[in-house]
This record gives structure tokens, sequence and C-alpha cells, in this order.
């Protein structure tokens, strides 16, 4: 970022103008017969310094939303110390974040600090913390800088999990990863919701009244949030943190009691493990009395992870788990073994179907066999019920003309009028007077 | 309690000096034009009193003056007067003090809020004091508070202007913290350190999830695709007309706004609640559900299915919207949605797809696939087992043997032959053939009789066939 250059500044501009005022004055003075001596110079500084004086007494009381009396004479006084140079930290905090310059606490004046309504803030001095402050202002001593500021709203936090890579599988990369009592590891989405503090079990307020403030602050619980303000190794760790971090703990306890088969049982009217794990933990975190997660039911003790949130002036409101990640093998183990369950019996009922389908040609075929076998020899068997002795073209000719009948039924035989016309010219051919071996073969039999 | 003489002075003198106080420092319009008043009155009294001290000293030259007619002179030279030397030199230390205080406060207020200009407090006192220069903020869209941010009333607070579209609403916080909520209106006044905090689009919203990955209670990841919701701002049942076309609940716009949850990434916007409570949903229906119960929602195929589809890679189901959608509009879920202040008009899944898994090996099954083949193959014995394809196969089976067989005497006609009788003799020999193959087909079932006669005309045509055969 390129650095304002000094004739832009602020402080620059404001100089130049004292400059040009006091320009316009020694300009004047120069008109008048009066000559320049301590005297004139010291009216006009009485008159400015008295002015400005009246002036920043005014503007005093529209810089900060002052109402009390004790509020407006501070703020006076404030202003008088930015005139003075003796000017301490000047921070507004808005949704719990401070809103100031760098450096900005190392300043040693009395300050101010101005908090909105969803924000609080704890000021410390080199030994000691304040009591917490709510919503407003805060007129800090010399000496006295701000600690923390706080957030008032309601807090969500999601760790998303993700499919376990396998064995080796780091924590790491997978912040909720967890293993279950037979060894698989597992994932799911966690989600936790919180709060500081209000001062009461009932829902929160969050702009339900109108004629209160939108959000309640809790000066104990802002207390404790900040004498329990826990320190990584390198860094510190906001109060924002902790229920997280106890969430991700609970959910690995409860994991380890369940088998990879009871947590995904899809035993109809059994109850999610998912959601029996979300209640326990969401009770674990939430009332003095906890439940210890096992696979084969809920017990009550002493609930450490409430205690620790309690201390720390945290309320959970609510959690949730969703969106269970397997290892891909496990997923396609899972897989087959339902692929098998569910088409296994629809395919037993296809075979069952397919052999009825092929029962159903059989009898046609069978059916077929009796038509042909009783229509086409209809005549030839009543020929040799009478005792004659049809000759060959005889016989042919009375099974061709059973055969043309049985063509020319409508769809009792397929391709019934092509093989009928044909039928017609066979018989034609056998009308026709030839050389019939049968003829020649009777006479030499006699 | 009986209070000491010196205390109920106390009292009374703190009561009015507050009182005084607070009327002079009234942060509405009428205290400005009060303080403004005072200060301009003042200024002018004491101008004047110092031209009158210093005895109206002349600016002007008489020489110029005696050529401008009467009244006017009089009034220019007694007004140059007042602009003379002797009388600026106690005029500027006031202007200046004055002008030092407002620039003193202005660089407060740059420190406070960090504010990128000094100007932004300059423009902000001015307002506040004395009531010169209100700034105005027109809302006229979602990110209406994002587009200001110089203005005094964005980055400060009151006192200004507002100006609210139609078909928005604006939260803001009075001094004392109390919520306000504007609806559509012209040039509302905001009082002293009014701090704005959000805008609400009152009209229907339309969110799409483009992806809900969910996971059935026996573990298999399913995927909703394009689930879309129509939502508004809870309307507390009054019905939109022409003059009034996005009515809202106030308490609604309350709790819209100050009950969102502040995530790690910053605080969520209002309109991504329902598309977080949708997607929670639907990942909670399909939890609740094995595999099989949820295919179970499914619409049955349509029975013209033919052949199987190629292998696909994932399978897409369409589960009726009812069986989903139901859960949104029941009563209860009517009641969680307006305790945090929206109403659903709509809700639609999409589709719903089961992805191949990454550690399928090419045989292996998958529930992608085996989805597609078990529905077909249901869909499939549904119609082998039905009594109309059993009979169009059982005609088919009959027409094409008996067709068959009689073809194939026309095709013994048919073969080429050296004369008539050898034609005559081989079809015949066939016929034959085919007669005593029927005959071993129908003695297998017990219950069938065999027609009269038929072994005897077997009988003769053997020896017909045979006798011819030996003669050949």
């Amino acid at each position: 970022m390129n650095p304002v250059p000094f004739y832009r500044r602020a402080g620059f501009r404001t100089v130049l103008g004292l400059l040009i005022w006091l320009g316009l004055y020694l300009f004047a003075i120069q008109f008048t017969g009066i000559e320049i001596t301590w005297r004139p110079i010291l009216i006009a500084l009485m008159i400015f310094f008295g002015i400005l004086l009246v002036s920043i007494a005014v503007v005093s009381q529209f810089i900060l939303p002052v109402r009390t009396l004790s509020e407006r004479f501070n703020s006076f006084i404030r202003l008088l110390d930015v005139f003075a140079g003796l000017r301490g930290p000047v921070i507004f905090v808005e949704n719990g974040e401070a809103i100031e310059a760098f450096k900005e606490r190392e300043r040693r004046g009395a300050g101010v600090l101005l908090i909105d309504y969803s924000s609080s803030a704890v000021l410390r001095t080199e030994t000691e913390f304040r009591t917490p402050s709510g919503p407003g202002i805060v007129f800090s001593a010399p000496g006295e800088r701000l600690a923390e500021t706080l957030d008032l709203r309601r807090q969500a936090r999601l760790i998303r999990g993700s499919t376990p890579n396998g064995p080796g599988t780091s924590s790491l990369d997978n912040p909720t990863l967890a293993m279950t009592q037979d060894g698989f590891p597992i994932s799911a989405d966690l989600f936790v919701s919180f709060i500081l503090d209000p001062g009461h079990t009932s829902s929160p307020r969050e702009g339900k009244h109108p004629n209160l403030p939108p959000y309640e602050f809790y000066p104990p619980a802002a207390e404790r949030a900040v004498l329990r303000h826990t320190y990584g190794e390198k860094d510190d760790i906001p109060w924002t943190e902790l229920p997280a971090r106890l969430m991700v703990d609970l959910w690995r306890e409860a994991i380890k009691n369940y088998s990879i088969d009871n947590l995904l049982d899809q035993s109809k009217g059994a109850p999610a493990a998912l959601d029996a794990i979300r209640q326990a933990i969401h009770t674990r975190l939430s009332q003095p009395l906890s439940s210890e997660i096992t696979s084969g039911g809920v017990h009550r003790k002493t609930s450490r992870e409430y205690m620790l949130l309690s201390s720390r002036g945290i309320r959970i409101l609510a959690v949730g788990i969703s969106n269970i990640y397997l290892p891909e093998e496990i997923l396609a183990e899972r897989a087959l073994l339902w692929c098998e369950s569910w088409s296994g019996e629809v395919d037993a009922t296809l075979n069952q179907a397919l052999k009825k389908e092929v029962a159903a040609g059989v009898e046609g075929e069978r059916q077929a066999y009796e038509t042909l076998a009783t229509t086409v020899t209809e005549k030839l068997r009543q020929s040799l019920a009478r005792g004659e002795q049809p000759k060959m073209t005889e016989v042919l000719s009375g099974i061709f003309q059973e055969a043309l009948q049985l063509s020319n039924q409508r769809d009792l035989v397929a391709d019934g009028p092509v093989l009928a016309q044909r039928i017609r010219e066979i018989l034609e051919q056998l009308a026709a007077p030839d050389d019939d071996p049968d003829r020649t073969t009777g006479q030499q039999n006699g | 309690m009986n209070e000491s003489l010196p205390t109920r002075i106390q009292r009374v003198v703190l009561d009015s000096l507050r009182t005084i106080l607070d009327l002079f420092f009234h942060r509405g319009k009428t205290g400005a034009v009060l303080r403004s008043l005072l200060g301009v009155v003042s200024l002018g009294l004491y101008w004047t009193a110092v031209t009158v001290l210093t005895g109206f000293p002349a600016l002007l030259s008489s020489a110029w003056l005696e050529k401008i007619p009467f009244p006017v002179d009089l009034i220019l030279d007694l007004g140059a007067s007042y602009f003379a030397p002797d009388v600026l030199l106690f005029v500027i230390p006031v202007l200046a003090g004055y002008w030092f205080a407002m620039r003193i406060g202005a660089h407060y207020l740059a420190d406070l809020f960090e504010l990128e200009s000094y100007r932004i407090g300059a423009r902000f006192l001015r307002a506040a004091i004395l009531g010169m220069g209100y700034d105005t903020i027109e809302i006229s869209t979602r990110e209406g508070l994002e587009l200001n941010p110089s203005s005094p009333l964005q980055r400060i607070g009151g006192p200004g202007y507002l100006t609210v579209h139609l078909g928005f609403a604006v939260v803001s916080e009075t001094i004392d913290g109390l919520p306000r909520v504007y609806g559509a209106s012209k040039e509302k006044f905001l009082q002293g350190f009014e701090r704005l905090r959000e805008v609400v689009d009152l009209r229907d919203q339309l969110r799409k999830l483009d992806e809900i990955r969910t996971v059935t209670r026996d573990g298999i990841v399913v995927y909703a695709r394009d689930a879309q919701m129509v939502f508004r701002v809870y309307r507390g049942g009054k019905t939109s007309t022409l003059g009034q076309p996005y009515p809202f609940d106030e308490n609604a716009i309350r709790k819209l706004v100050y009950g969102q949850a502040v995530l790690d990434r910053g605080s969520r916007k209002w309109d991504q609640q329902l598309p977080s409570l949708v997607r929670r949903e639907i990942q909670q229906f399909v939890s609740q559900l094995s595999i099989e119960e949820f295919l179970a929602l499914q619409p049955e195929y349509p029975s013209s299915i033919e052949t199987p589809d190629p292998v696909q890679p994932s399978a897409v189901i369409h589960i009726p919207r009812s069986e989903l959608t139901a859960r949104f509009h029941t009563e209860e879920a009517r009641e969680r949605l307006q305790k945090v202040g929206l109403e659903l008009d709509w809700v639609g899944v999409g589709t719903w797809e089961i992805k191949e898994s990454n550690a399928r090996t090419p045989s292996s099954s998958s529930p992608a696939r085996t989805i597609i083949n078990t529905w077909q193959n249901l869909q499939r014995s549904a119609i082998y087992e039905s009594e109309a394809h059993l009979k169009r196969v059982q005609r088919r089976s009959y027409q094409q043997y008996s067709g068959q067989r009689i073809r194939e005497w026309i095709g013994a006609w048919d073969e080429p032959a050296p004369q008539i009788g050898y034609r005559k003799w081989r079809t015949l020999r066939r016929i034959l053939d085919h007669l005593e193959s029927m005959r071993r087909g129908l003695t297998g079932d017990p219950d069938y009789e065999l027609p009269l006669n038929y072994d005897e005309m077997l009988k003769y045509l053997r020896e017909k066939v045979g006798s011819l055969e030996l003669g050949d």
C-alpha cells in the first residue's frame, strides 16, 4: 500500500488551516493602527481558546452516543485530551471485532470504547482484568487497554468430513475422522451452534422484542470467557473454537462404541444410530448430567464437557451430524452385498417367469402336434377305416388339402396365406396325370 | 425518605441541567435547528457588539459612498464595518476556534470508526450539530448498504434520511439499541447514531442447491441434484395488494436478521437460511431410509421396456415430489420456518443420482447399475408372468410349429427330383417322419389319446413308403 503523501494527511491540512487563519489575522491586523504586541495577540488567543473550549464541549456531545451527564463530561474530557495530545486508545467494537488502527492498544492515555449492540468487551491493565462491558460507551482510564472482544450473536461451526483414505489416514487431513469399534475409519459432517451464555435457559432473544436490544449481555459469561481464554503453542484459541473441538472429540468417543454394522443398521423400525449419537452429544454439551454413549444404550453421569463450556460462559444451542463418509472399500463391499440381496430375489423371480414362458411355448408346440396329427390325417384315417387302400397321390392330396384348410384359417399357421397359395399349386400338380410309381407297384403286387 | 435541603437542591439542579442539556443536544432535527439558531444568533450578536464597540470603523471610502444614493450608502457603510480589520481581529479567532473544534471532532470520529477520510466525520458533525447537509441513503437493491462506503449514515449512523424502495425492508438500531424495521418509505429521518444493520428483500426468492450429498441408513451415497425452493419473508397472514405488494411481519424480519448464525467465515446472510434448512431436511429424509425403502418411492417403469440400456455411469432416479416436499408443508415445518421468519412456497428436489464408486472394478456390481438392471428385470418378470403374454407365446409357438411343418412338406415337394413319382415319395416320406415324431411327442402326455386309427395309418404309410423303396 502506498503511503499517503504528507500534504494529503489530515493532520497537515489541519495545521495548514490554522496557519491560514493566523495569516488572515496578521493580514487584518496590519490594516489597523494597532501595534503588533503581546496584548492584541493575547486577546486573540483568549478569544480563540475560549471559543475552542466551548466548541469542543458542543462537538464532544456528538462524537459519541452520550446520554448521561457523566458520559457527556467524559466525552468532553476525551476530546480535550486529543487537543492536548494525550489521547488514549479509541476503538469501535462492531460485531465482536475491534475496529482499530495499528498499535492502537499501545496508547496509554485515557481512551474510549464504543461497543455496538452485538458485542461486548473486557479491558485490562498490566496486572488485572476489568469488569466486562456490554454494548454502549466505555471510558477507559489511563493504562487500561482492550483485552478481548466478544460476539454476542449466535455462532455456528460446520466441520466437514471427507472420505477416509484407508489405513494411515491422518486426522489432519480429515478433521472428523473417527474409528468404529471394529476398526473402520469413518467421518461425517458435524455442526454445532452456540452462543455466549445469555444468563437464562430459554431461547436467546435475538431480536424478538421490539423494545429491547436484540442481543443479551450477561457479564458473568463474558468474564468467564475471558478468564478461561485458552492459548495454544503458537497462538491463542478463541472461545468460539472450543465447542467444535469438543464436538469432534465426543463424536470420536461415540463412534468407538459402535461397530460398522450397528451404525448402518438397516432394520426397519430401528432408530438411526446417528440420531442417537447426535442426541447424546447434545445432552452432554448442554446438560450438567450427561449421557455416555454406547451401542447398548445411554447411561447418565456428570458431563465434563458441559462443565468446561459453562466455565467459559458458552451455551450450546444445537448439534448436527450428517453425511457419513465411509472408506471406498467399505462402500464398495456394502454396495455389493446390497446388490446381491436386492437383485437376487428379482433374478429368481425372473427365472421363474422365463420358465413359464418356455413352458407356454412347449404347450403351443404340443397343441400344434395335436392339431396337425389329427387334422391332416383325418381323410386318410377315414379311408383306411372304410377298408380302402388309397394310393400315394390320393394320400398326398388328402394331406395337402387338410393342410390347405389349416393355412386358410386365420392365425393358425404362420404365413398361412403364402403357404396356402403354394399348397394350391401342389394340389394342381398332384391332380395332373403322371407316371405314378404307386400305380405300377400296385399292379406288380396285384 | 426525607432528603436534606442541599441534596434536594442538588437533585433539582442536576435534573434541570440534564433537561437543558438533553434539549440543547437533542439528536433530531429540533436540536439541530435550535443549535444553528443559537449559534447564528450568538455569533451575530457578538459580531455586532464588536462592531459597535469599535465604533463602526469605516471600510469603504466616503468619496465612493457619496456616489451611492441613500439609504444604500448607509447600509453598505454599516455592513462594510462588520468586515473592517478592527472588527475582524475579534471575529477571526472565534471562527478559527469553531473551525478547529470541528476539525478535532472530525479527526476523532475518523480515528474511532477507522474512516478513510476525515471528511466523512466532518459531514457527520455538520449534519448532527447544525442540521446542514443531511446524508441520504437509498435502498433499492439487496446490497444497498454496501454501495455507500463513504456515507456517514452508513459508517457512523444517523442523523440522515433513509429511502427504502418497494420490495425491501431495512433494519436499524437506535442509539438505545432498539431494533427498528422500515418498509418502503421515502426520506425517513434516522435519529442520531441510529445505525443500519441489514437490508431484507421482501420479494419471493428462488434459490438452488446444485448438489446435495446424502447417505442412506445403510451407507449408500445418493446425490440430490438441482434442488430448488421458492420462499419469502413471513407475511403474518397478510395478503399483498397493489398498494402494499410486499407486506411483512416486523417480528419475522427481526428474527430473520438477528437470528442468523455467525460462521467461521463470517455472518451468514438471511437468504441462505432456507437453503441450509432444505439441505438438512433432505439429508435427514434420506438418512432415515435404507436404499430399498428409498427406491420403493420410485414410480414403476412403463411395461414397454425391451432390452436393457447399455451400462450407464450413474443411475438417475425420479422420486415423486410429494414424498419429500410433503415434509416441508406440514404444520410443524411451517411453524419451524415461521420461527426463523420465513415461509415456503415451493420446493423441488430435482433428480437423485447414485454415482459409481471409485473403488469399483469393471466387473463388480454397483448400486447404479444394479438399480437399472434390477428394475428392468422386475418389469420383465411381471410381463413374462402375465396371462396375456403367456397366451401370446403359446399361440406364436403353435403357429410357428404348424407353419414350419407345412413349409417343410412344401419344401420336400419343391426339392429337385428326377421324376414326379420320386417327388411324391420323398414328400410322403417327410410327412411320415413328422407324423411319427408327433406321435412320440403326444404319447409323452398320459392324458392324451391318439386319434382313431393313427397307428394303423402310420403302419399303412410305412408300408407305402417302404414298398416303394424296395421297388426302387
